[in-house]
C-alpha cells in the first residue's frame, strides 16, 4: 500500500513551469504536418498505447482524463464514447468536426493543416474505443489548404499501414475519408453536418434519435471536435492523470484560446482552463492596442461580458464563464473596441446569423433572417425609433428557446447581452438617430 | 399511459405524440408543418407546449410533492415550450397549452407574428382563402397586428410547377410538407426547397412536375402557395357546393369531395379514408373532371330528317317507340358502362328480366371476375407484393401509392378520439425503403423502376409465375413463399386471359401454395359489383363486343364507334356527352356523370362505397336507373324501378345488403355469386382519357394567360352574397 | 462530351469513400459539384444534371443541395473570384473599406465579372483567421491574410499581371521549436512537451 500524497495543485495557469503546451506544440515548425516528423516527436506511440490497454480502457481513460468537448458544448467526452453501442454487428462511424466557422474561432485551422497526424492519431484512438471503422473528417470548404494537408497526411498514414486493415497490427481495421464542406456554418451542428455528409441540404436533424443511436447513415456515430480527438492522442499519451492535472475541478485540461481583436499579439494559446482573461489578454497577447469595452469569451454566439475587474479575473473554465453569465464556447476570445458602435458591431454579428439560418424553422428564418437583422439594419442607418429596443428584446423573447436548433439561440447571445451592457447605445440610436460612437476609419496599415 | 392536459387525465397508448395527446384530451393548439401521413419535422415552430414530467428517485419511488396523502409526484417542468409534434407523450407527463399557459399563449402569439411577416395577406384573392390554415389559424392565435414594418418578401406569385399546379412563392411559410410529401409518398425527389434561410423557396429542376401524384400538395399545402391551376379563381371556398363522394375513374374507389359552383364541377379534392387512399388521390381524379361540366348534353336528341335535334323526354320516348316499331323488346341490347352503380345495374337487369333479352353486358370486364381477398391496408402493410401484368399507374394508381407505403415499412398512423394521429412519431423523413419486397412482371411502369425484381414481359399469365422460367420470376416466386403477408396483385395482362376454367385452378393452387392474398384489378370502377348481377350476355345473346351486330341497341355511357364497332340497328344512346356513338344514334338521352349521382359502387377490394349527388348543371339528364324506367315505358312495360329507393330495395333482395346504410368510408360486404361470360374482346386499360384532358392547352396558351391578366387588373373574385344568377347559396 | 465521361478513376476514387448503398452513392454529391466547381469556377446546368444521374438523384436535389451553400456558383466567376470576410473580426479591421476598396478600384459588383474576366467578388463570412485580419481569399487559391491597404495593392497588381502571389499561412502561434511558449514581453515560460514522459504500453 502506498502513502497517501497530497495531490499537486492544479495548474491553471500557463505560466506554470509544469505547463507544456501538447496540442501546438508542435504548430509552427518546419515539417510538422509530415508524418516523418510526427514520428520523430514520439508520434503514434499514444495508439499503439491505447491497442495496447484494449478499448474499453480507452473510454475509461479518457473518461478518468475529465475530457469534455472542445467544439463548444462542453460535454464530457469519455461519457459520449461510451453512448455507443457495444456488440450491435452493425458498421460504426466517427466523424471529425472540423467545419470550424463560429466567428473568432481559428484553433482548429492549424492543427488541421500543421500537425494533421496527432488528428489522425486520436481518430483512430476514437475509433479502436467505439469500435468504428470508418472517420470522415468533415472539414470547411474554404479550408483549401489545411485540407490538402490532411488529405496528404491521411494517404501517408495509408501507406505506412495507420489506416486501413490490421492497422500495427493490432488485428483492427479503420479508414479515414476527407470530405469537404461548402461555406454554410450549420453544418457545424452535428446533425447537420451528417445531412451534409449525406448529400443532403444542412438542416439539422431531430434528437432523438441521438447520432450514437441512428446517425451517420442511420448508424451509430459520434462526432467530436479537432480539438478533442487531439487532446484525446495527448491523453493516451501521458495519461489521464497528467490531464485531469490541468484545469479546474469540473473543467480538466489544457485549451486552445484564440484572441483576436485589436490586441498586440492576436492569435492562439495554449494554455490550462481556468487560465484568467487577464493572463490571456495581457501577459499572452499584450494587451489591447485600444480602450476596449466588452470582451466576447468563446465566439460570437457567447454573450459578450463586461470588460472589466471582474470579467479580468474570471477564470477561462466552462463553469466560471457560465457564472459570469456567458460561455466558454470555442475559447475564441474577442475584444471590442470602445469606439466602435456596439450596436454596428451587433448588427454584423446578427447578419452572420441571419445568413448562416438554414431556414428550416420559422423563427429563426423570419425572426432571425429577415426581421432583428432589418430592425439593426435600421438602427444603425439611422432610422431607429423609441420602442425598437423594446421590440428587438420581446422578438428575442419570442425566438429563445423556441427554435428548432441552437442557431438562433446563438444569434440572442450578443443581442441580449449587448442590450443588457450598452442600452444608452441603442437609446441613443433608437432615440436620436444618432450612435454614440460613430463610424471611424479602420483599415489601415500594421 | 396516463397524461395530463390542462388538468385533464387522459390514457393513452404508447408512442403517442404529445401533439395527439392535446387533441385526444380535446385541447387544441396550432400546427402548420405536422400532417398525419408525413414525417413529423418540427419546422414550423406553432405547436409550442409546456411540458413536465414526474422524475424517479434512485430507489425507483417517484420524487413527491405535498404531505401525507395529498403527496403527488413532483412535475418538472421543461424550462421552455416545446414542439408537441416531435415528442412523444411518456407516463405521467403534464403538458399545458396557451388555454392554461400564458408563456405557451406568448410563445404561439409571437411564433405566428414571425409566421406572417413575409406572408402577403391577400386572403380575398387567395383560393384558399375560407379553408386556410394559415388564415384559420391566425385569426385564433395571431397578436391581430403586425409589428413588423419592413417591405414584405417579394416573390413570384404565378409561378407554375406544371400544367396542373401554380406555386404562388410569397405565400410559402415553408412547412416542407409538399417536399416531403414527394419525398414519402410516391417517393419522387423532384420538389425542394432551392437557397437557405429568409431566401428559401420551394421549385422543381425537372421541367414540371411530374403527373401521377402531383396534385395531393394542393390539398396539404396548408396555405394558398400551392393550388389546383384546374380550379384557378374558379370560387371561394365558402361558394362551393361540397359533396363528399368517391371516384370512379378507376377501382380504387378514392374518397373524394367535389366542390361545385354555379352548377359546374370546379373542383375535386381528395377526403381521408384510412382505409383506401388515405389522404390521397392521383392527379386523374383530382384534375381529370373538366368534362363534367363541359359540351354537356342536358335535352334528349331525336334524329329529325337525318339530324339530332334537341327535345323533350316525352318526345324522346316517342320516338323510342317510333323506331323500334313493334320489334320484339327481346331484341334490344342492353349495354352500359362497368362505372355504373350497383343501383343502376340492379334496374337493367331488372329490365332485362321484363323484356326478355339475352344480349345484356357491361363494359369494360374481363372473361373472369377474380375477386379480390387482399385489402389496401393489407397491401400497404405486406411484407412482399408481386405484381403481375398489371401497369397500376393506369390501372387504379392508389393501389400503386398502397405499395409504395409497403417499401418504406407500411406504417398506418394511429386512431385517437380526433381522429387520425396528426403526428405519427414512427414516421421518418427520407425514409429507408425495401425494394426486395416488391417483385413487377410485365411491361415497364412507374412501379417497377421502384421494384428489387422486375422481369420485363410482354405476354404474362399465372403460368409466368407457377412455372417461372426466368431467374426474376423465380425470384418474385421464392418472395411469395418465404414472406408471411404476401399480396399477388394481378393486372390487364394477365387478366384478359383469365378464361375461367384453368385460371381459376391455376391461381388457387398458387394462393394455397405461397399463401398469398390476392388483388385483382377489375376493369372499371364498379365491374367487381356488377359481376353480382346478371349482367353479361346469357346464351344466345350478343356481347358487347358484338354490338354492331344487334338488331337495336340501348348503349349507356359506351363509345364504341370510337373503337371501331358501329352499331348497325336502331340505337338508343345513353351518354353524357355527344359522342361518337351518340352522333350516330337515332335517340341520344342526356345522362349524368358520376359525381352527380346517388348510388353504390364497389371497389377493387369489394368496398361497397357511396357516391352523392354534386350539383352540377345537366338540364334534364338523368341516372340510368330514372332512363331505363323511361324505356320501359317507350317499350310499354311496366318497371318496379324507377329510381334509386326502389332500386336499392331490390339491391337488398338481390344481394343481401343494405346500401343505405354505409358508413362515410365504405365498408366490405359479401355479394354473393358472380356472372361470368367471355368478352370477345381485350380491355386495355386506360386512365386518362380525351375528355378528361379537355382543356391542357388551352391553359397552356391562355389560361396562365388570362390569371396574369385578371391579377394585373386586380381582378376580384366576387364574395358570398353577391347576387350571381344560378348561385348555389 | 459530359464533364465527367473521361474521369472515371476519379469518380470511382470519390465513390469509394462512402458506403455502396444509395444513401452513400448520394454522399458524393458534394465531393462531385466541387470537382465542377474547381474546374470551370461553377456548375451548369446540364452539370447538375450529370451529378444527379451520377449519384442517383434528381437535378432538383442536386440546385437544392447546391444553392444551400454559398461557395457554389451556378453563374461564371472570374478568374480570381475575390472571397472578403466581412465578419466582426475582420470588420473590425477594415474589411468594410477593403470591400468598398476592390468593388471600386475592379468595377465589379457581385455576381457579375469583370469586363477583363479576371474579377468577380463575394462577401463571405467568418474564414477562421480572425487573428490576421483582415483577410480574403481567392476562390480555391488560399486566403491572403493580414491585408492592409499596401499588401491589397501589390495582390492586386500581382493579380493583374496574372502571377496571383503565393497565399499565406500564417501561423500566429507563440510556441517555440523546444515546444515552450514565450509571453508577450519575450519571456519563456512553463515547461516543454520534451519534459513530459509518455506512458508506455498497457500501463494505465
Ligand atoms: C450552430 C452550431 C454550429 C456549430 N459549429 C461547430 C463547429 O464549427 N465545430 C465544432 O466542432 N462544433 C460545432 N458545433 C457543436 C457540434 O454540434 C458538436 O456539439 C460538437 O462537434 C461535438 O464535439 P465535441 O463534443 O468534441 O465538442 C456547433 C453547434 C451548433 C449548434
Ligand atoms: S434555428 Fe431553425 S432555421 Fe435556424 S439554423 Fe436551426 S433549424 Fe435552421
Ligand atoms: S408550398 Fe405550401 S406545402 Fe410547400 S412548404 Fe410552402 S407552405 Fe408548405
Ligand atoms: S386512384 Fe382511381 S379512384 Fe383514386 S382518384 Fe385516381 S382514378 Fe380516382
Ligand atoms: S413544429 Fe410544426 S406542427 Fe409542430
Ligand atoms: S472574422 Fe474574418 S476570418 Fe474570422
Amino acid at each position: 500500500m502506498t502513502a497517501t500524497l497530497t495531490p499537486p495543485k492544479p495548474i491553471t495557469s500557463g505560466k506554470d513551469p509544469r505547463f507544456a503546451p501538447t496540442l501546438y506544440a508542435h504548430v509552427g515548425q518546419d515539417q510538422s504536418w509530415t508524418l516523418a516528423y510526427y514520428r520523430q516527436h514520439g508520434g503514434y506511440q499514444a495508439v499503439t498505447r491505447a491497442f495496447a490497454i484494449g478499448n474499453d480502457a480507452v473510454i475509461d481513460e479518457v473518461k478518468k482524463s475529465g475530457l469534455r468537448g472542445r467544439g463548444g458544448a462542453g460535454f464530457a467526452t469519455g461519457l459520449k464514447w461510451s453512448f455507443m453501442p457495444l456488440n450491435d454487428g452493425k458498421p460504426h462511424y466517427i466523424i471529425c468536426n472540423a467545419d470550424e466557422s463560429e466567428p473568432g474561432s481559428f484553433k482548429d485551422r492549424y492543427l488541421l493543416s500543421e500537425d494533421p497526424h496527432q488528428l489522425i492519431e486520436g481518430m483512430i484512438i476514437a475509433a479502436f474505443a467505439m469500435r468504428a471503422s470508418v472517420g470522415y473528417i468533415y472539414i470547411r470548404g474554404e479550408y483549401v489548404h489545411a485540407a490538402e494537408r490532411i488529405w496528404a497526411a491521411i494517404h501517408e498514414a495509408r501507406d505506412a499501414g495507420l489506416l486501413g486493415q490490421n492497422i500495427l497490427g493490432s488485428g483492427f481495421d479503420f479508414q479515414i475519408h476527407l470530405h469537404r464542406g461548402a461555406g454554410a456554418y450549420i453544418c457545424g451542428e452535428e446533425t447537420a453536418l451528417m445531412n451534409s455528409l449525406e448529400g443532403l441540404r444542412a438542416n439539422p436533424r431531430l434528437k432523438p434519435p441521438f447520432p450514437a443511436a441512428a446517425g451517420l447513415y442511420g448508424l451509430p456515430t459520434t462526432i467530436n471536435n479537432v480539438e478533442t480527438f487531439c487532446a484525446a492522442t495527448q491523453i493516451l499519451k501521458f495519461g489521464p492523470d497528467w490531464h485531469a492535472g490541468m484545469g479546474t475541478e469540473k473543467s480538466k485540461g489544457m485549451k486552445l484560446f484564440q484572441i483576436s481583436g485589436p490586441v498586440a499579439r492576436p492569435g492562439v494559446y495554449e494554455l490550462p482552463l481556468g487560465t484568467t482573461f487577464r493572463e490571456l489578454i495581457f501577459d499572452w497577447a499584450g494587451g489591447p492596442l485600444e480602450e476596449i469595452k466588452a470582451v466576447i469569451p468563446g465566439g460570437s454566439s457567447c454573450p459578450m461580458l463586461p470588460y472589466d475587474d471582474k470579467t479580468l479575473d474570471t477564470p477561462m473554465d466552462y463553469e466560471a464563464i457560465a457564472a459570469a453569465g456567458s460561455m466558454l464556447g470555442t475559447g475564441g476570445v474577442t475584444l471590442i473596441p470602445k469606439a466602435d458602435c456596439i450596436v454596428n458591431a451587433t448588427w454584423n454579428m446578427v447578419r452572420f446569423y441571419a445568413h448562416e439560418s438554414c431556414g428550416k424553422c420559422t423563427p429563426c428564418r423570419e425572426g432571425i433572417s429577415s426581421w432583428m437583422v432589418r430592425m439593426y439594419e435600421k438602427q444603425v442607418r439611422g432610422h431607429g425609433q423609441p420602442g425598437d429596443v423594446q421590440l428587438i428584446l420581446d422578438m428575442s423573447e419570442n425566438i429563445g428557446g423556441r427554435s428548432f436548433c441552437a442557431l438562433a439561440d446563438a444569434c440572442l447571445g450578443p443581442v441580449l447581452s449587448s442590450i443588457k451592457l450598452f442600452r444608452e447605445e441603442y437609446d441613443a440610436l433608437a432615440n436620436t438617430q444618432t450612435p454614440l460612437y460613430g463610424p471611424r476609419k479602420r483599415w489601415k496599415e500594421a | 399511459m396516463k397524461v395530463t392536459i390542462d388538468g385533464v387525465q387522459v390514457e393513452l397508448p404508447a408512442g403517442t405524440s404529445a401533439i395527439d395527446a392535446v387533441f385526444h384530451a380535446g385541447q387544441d393548439v396550432p400546427f402548420f408543418c405536422a400532417h398525419s401521413y408525413l414525417s413529423p419535422v418540427g419546422a414550423c415552430r406553432m405547436c409550442l407546449i409546456e411540458s413536465g414530467s414526474p422524475r424517479k428517485n434512485p430507489d425507483g419511488s417517484f420524487v413527491m410533492e405535498g404531505e401525507g396523502d395529498a403527496a403527488t409526484p413532483k412535475i418538472f417542468w421543461f424550462p421552455k415550450p416545446m414542439a408537441s409534434c416531435t415528442m412523444q407523450a411518456t407516463e405521467g407527463m403534464h403538458i399545458r397549452t396557451a388555454a392554461t399557459s400564458d408563456v405557451v399563449a406568448k410563445a404561439q402569439a409571437g411564433m405566428m407574428e414571425f409566421t406572417l411577416l413575409n406572408h402577403p395577406l391577400d386572403c380575398p384573392t387567395c383560393d384558399k382563402g375560407g379553408a386556410c390554415e394559415l388564415q384559420d389559424r391566425a385569426f385564433e392565435y395571431g397578436y391581430g397586428a403586425s409589428r413588423f414594418g419592413f417591405d414584405r418578401r417579394h416573390a413570384d406569385k404565378h409561378y407554375p410547377l406544371s400544367d396542373f399546379v401554380i406555386l404562388d412563392q410569397e405565400r410559402c411559410i415553408h412547412c416542407k410538407r409538399c417536399v416531403r410529401y414527394f419525398e414519402e409518398v410516391p417517393g419522387q425527389e423532384v420538389l425542394d426547397f432551392i437557397e437557405r434561410g429568409g431566401h428559401t423557396f420551394i421549385d422543381t429542376e425537372e421541367g414540371g412536375l411530374p403527373t401521377g401524384f402531383q396534385g395531393n400538395i394542393t390539398d396539404i399545402c396548408p396555405v394558398g402557395a400551392l393550388l389546383d391551376n384546374v380550379a384557378r379563381f374558379r370560387g371561394r371556398n365558402w361558394e362551393y357546393d361540397h359533396t363528399p363522394t368517391t371516384c370512379t375513374l378507376c377501382p380504387a374507389g378514392c374518397s373524394i369531395t367535389a366542390d361545385a359552383r354555379n352548377g359546374r364541377l370546379e373542383r375535386v379534392v381528395a377526403r381521408e379514408n384510412r382505409d383506401v387512399n388515405e389522404a390521397w388521390i392521383c392527379d386523374a381524379g383530382r384534375f381529370g373532371h373538366v368534362f363534367a361540366s363541359e359540351a354537356r348534353l342536358t335535352k334528349p336528341l331525336i334524329r329529325v330528317n337525318g339530324e339530332l335535334v334537341e327535345t323533350g323526354w316525352d318526345e324522346a320516348i316517342a320516338a323510342i317507340r317510333a323506331g323500334l316499331g313493334g320489334m320484339n323488346t327481346a331484341d334490344l341490347a342492353l349495354f352500359l358502362h362497368a362505372d355504373s352503380t350497383l343501383e343502376e345495374g340492379a334496374a337493367l337487369e331488372a329490365l332485362a328480366a321484363l323484356t326478355g333479352t339475352n344480349s345484356v353486358d357491361h363494359w369494360p370486364r374481363y372473361p373472369a371476375e377474380v375477386l379480390s381477398n387482399a385489402t389496401l391496408n393489407d397491401i400497404a402493410t405486406a411484407d412482399a407484393v408481386v405484381v403481375l401484368g398489371a401497369d397500376l399507374g393506369a390501372e387504379a394508381p392508389i393501389v400503386e401509392l398502397r405499395v409504395l407505403e409497403m417499401l418504406r415499412g407500411g406504417i398506418l398512423p394511429p386512431e385517437y378520439a380526433h381522429g387520425t394521429a396528426i403526428a405519427d412519431l414512427r414516421l421518418v423523413e427520407r425514409p429507408a425503403r425495401k425494394p426486395e419486397k416488391l417483385a413487377v412482371i410485365g411491361s415497364a411502369s412507374r412501379l417497377s423502376g421502384n421494384a428489387g425484381t422486375f422481369v420485363e414481359a410482354a405476354n404474362v399469365d399465372l403460368l409466368t409465375l407457377i412455372r417461372p422460367d426466368s431467374e426474376g420470376a423465380r425470384a418474385a416466386l421464392n418472395l411469395l413463399n418465404s414472406a408471411k403477408n404476401p399480396v399477388l396483385i394481378l393486372g390487364a395482362d394477365v387478366l384478359n386471359g383469365a378464361s375461367a376454367g384453368a385460371f381459376a385452378t391455376q391461381l388457387s393452387d398458387l394462393v394455397s401454395r405461397t399463401g398469398a392474398k390476392v388483388m385483382a384489378i377489375p376493369a372499371a370502377a364498379n365491374s367487381r359489383g356488377l359481376a353480382h348481377l346478371n349482367l353479361v350476355p346469357r346464351s344466345g345473346g350478343q356481347g358487347y363486343a358484338a354490338v354492331n351486330h344487334t338488331r337495336a341497341a340501348f348503349i349507356s355511357r359506351l363509345d364504341p364507334v370510337a373503337t371501331g364497332q358501329r352499331p348497325s340497328g336502331f340505337t338508343i344512346v345513353h351518354d353524357t356527352h355527344l359522342t361518337a356513338t351518340a352522333q350516330a344514334a337515332d335517340v341520344v338521352l342526356p345522362a349524368v356523370t358520376n359525381y352527380e349521382k346517388r348510388g353504390t359502387t364497389v371497389n377493387v377490394e369489394g368496398r361497397l362505397l357511396p357516391l352523392q349527388q354534386a350539383a352540377l348543371n345537366a338540364g334534364e339528364a338523368a341516372d340510368l336507373t330514372r332512363t331505363l324506367a323511361a324505356l320501359a315505358e317507350a317499350l310499354g312495360l311496366r318497371t318496379r324501378i324507377r329510381g334509386l329507393k326502389s332500386a336499392q330495395a331490390l339491391l337488398q333482395t338481390r344481394l343481401g345488403v343494405d346500401v343505405t346504410d354505409l358508413p362515410e368510408a365504405g365498408a366490405i360486404r359479401p355479394l354473393g355469386p358472380v356472372y361470368t361470360a367471355p368478352t370477345g374482346q381485350v380491355h386495355r386499360p386506360q386512365l386518362w382519357t380525351e375528355r378528361m384532358t379537355l382543356k391542357p392547352d388551352s391553359w397552356k396558351a391562355t389560361w396562365v394567360d388570362r390569371i396574369e391578366s385578371l391579377v394585373e387588373n386586380k381582378w376580384e373574385l366576387p364574395m358570398a352574397g353577391s347576387s350571381l344568377a344560378g348561385g348555389d347559396d | 462530351m459530359t464533364y465527367f465521361a473521361d474521369k472515371q478513376p476519379l469518380v470511382a476514387d470519390i465513390f469509394s469513400r462512402y458506403p455502396g448503398s444509395p444513401q452513400g452513392r448520394r454522399s458524393a454529391l458534394m465531393p462531385l459539384l466541387r470537382e465542377v466547381q474547381n474546374a470551370h469556377g461553377y456548375v451548369s446546368e446540364p452539370q447538375m444534371t450529370e451529378i444527379a444521374a451520377l449519384c442517383g438523384t434528381t437535378a432538383t436535389e442536386v440546385r437544392s443541395v447546391m444553392s444551400f451553400y454559398s461557395t457554389y456558383h451556378t453563374v461564371p466567376t472570374g478568374k480570381y473570384h475575390l472571397q472578403v470576410c466581412s465578419t466582426l473580426m475582420c470588420s473590425l479591421a477594415g474589411s468594410d473599406e477593403l470591400w468598398d476598396h476592390l468593388v471600386e478600384t475592379l468595377d465589379v459588383q457581385p455576381g457579375e465579372v469583370s469586363p477583363d474576366g479576371r474579377f468577380s467578388v463575394q462577401k463571405v463570412e467568418c474564414l477562421g483567421s480572425c487573428g490576421t485580419a483582415p483577410m480574403m481569399q481567392i476562390a480555391d487559391e488560399g486566403y491572403y491574410e493580414n491585408v492592409t491597404p499596401s499588401k491589397c495593392a501589390r495582390i492586386l497588381a500581382a493579380l493583374h499581371a496574372d502571377a496571383p502571389p503565393t497565399p499565406d499561412n500564417l501561423v500566429p502561434v507563440t510556441v517555440n521549436a523546444e515546444g515552450r511558449q514565450t509571453l508577450a514581453n519575450g519571456e519563456m515560460v512553463g515547461a516543454s512537451i520534451g519534459g513530459l514522459s509518455p506512458l508506455t504500453g498497457g500501463t494505465a
